[in-house]
């Protein structure tokens, strides 16, 4: 357990929002088919009514959102389970956050998978998931292993987790993915 | 052959699979939670044409995909790659979104199809 990230802050999903950001689209409790399909709805609907916000990059907002949430659907069977999208002041960086309770060695896969791609350049990421994406087997659902990758690729690395202690034997899974302007 | 034709819907694609003009379209967008059971039926349909002689054309319009549609997307075209039909496959993205002409590339480095990359103002 020695690589996890710890920390003692609330497990209020909002007390990982970077400070200064407004709430776009938040839900806690189990997640199911029907709560993705409101949840990427309304925030579908909200990213359209923003004029500010680029086509691209609302695309970009919207598959990281179904990623993480697709993720909360197969892997969390918990009504603690959050999902939290916010932005900035400025409205240039929106964070996405997920969060979801973990044994301890769920934890450590979480942590060494996330640890090895996140300061991997673009060159390489790209090289990792063709990799998977040509020869490596799959979940019973179609993933594998794909969602860290791309959600690493939108986000050009500004992907982090944390672990915070939870209840007997489980820790609270935090995952972070910032998407900001796509560089020119 | 019969044909497949399947309106899209919020998470999944509209699929115009004809066996007589011996095309595949995909278009709109596929993220559903379970894409093998989206995408089983439909590469059982593609075995089925590729095992038929003549040209096959993939027409592939997505706006967005999830990551289980791009292993399942793999599949189907894997399949048509190992038949012995001559194929090709017409990969259609926004002329802005950079993120779906890499996906198009990643497909076109990994299959040994024709491939073309189109550009267009909107899908």
């Amino acid at each position: 357990m020695s690589d996890l990230n710890f920390s003692n802050r609330k497990t209020n999903p909002q007390s990982f929002m970077p400070q200064g950001d407004t709430v776009v689209v938040g839900y806690a409790g189990e997640f199911k088919p029907v709560t993705s399909d409101f949840l990427l709805g309304w925030l579908e609907r909200l990213n359209a009514e923003n004029s500010s916000l680029s086509r691209i990059k609302s695309k970009r907002i919207f598959r990281a959102a179904v990623e993480l949430i697709q993720n909360l659907i197969h892997h969390s069977h918990s009504s603690n389970s959050t999902f939290l999208v916010s932005k900035s002041e400025d409205g240039k960086i929106y964070t996405l956050m997920s969060t979801n309770p973990v044994n301890t060695i769920q934890a450590d896969k979480l942590a060494s998978a996330i640890n090895s791609i996140k300061d991997t350049d673009d060159e390489d990421l790209r090289g990792l998931k063709l990799n998977v994406l040509e020869r490596e087997s799959r979940s019973s659902h179609g993933g594998g292993g794909m969602g860290l990758l791309d959600l690493t690729l939108l986000s050009y690395g500004n992907i982090s987790y944390e672990f915070l202690p939870w209840s007997e034997g489980l820790l609270l899974y935090c995952l972070t993915v910032q998407i900001h302007s796509i560089p020119s | 052959m019969e044909n497949i034709i399947i309106n899209s819907t919020s998470k999944t694609p509209e699929v115009a699979f004809l066996a007589e003009a011996r095309t595949m379209k995909l278009s709109g967008r596929s993220i559903p939670e379970n894409s093998i059971d989206f995408f089983a039926p439909l590469i059982e349909w593609a075995d089925g044409l590729c095992s038929i002689d003549g040209f096959v054309e993939v027409n592939i319009r997505l706006e967005y995909f999830n990551t289980s549609s791009s292993k399942c997307l793999m599949d189907l075209l894997k399949r048509i790659e190992s038949s012995s039909v001559d194929a090709c496959v017409n990969w259609f993205y926004e002329e802005e979104d950079e993120d779906m002409l890499e996906a198009g590339e990643d497909y076109d480095a990994i299959i040994d199809l024709p491939f073309k990359l189109i550009a267009t103002e909107t899908l």
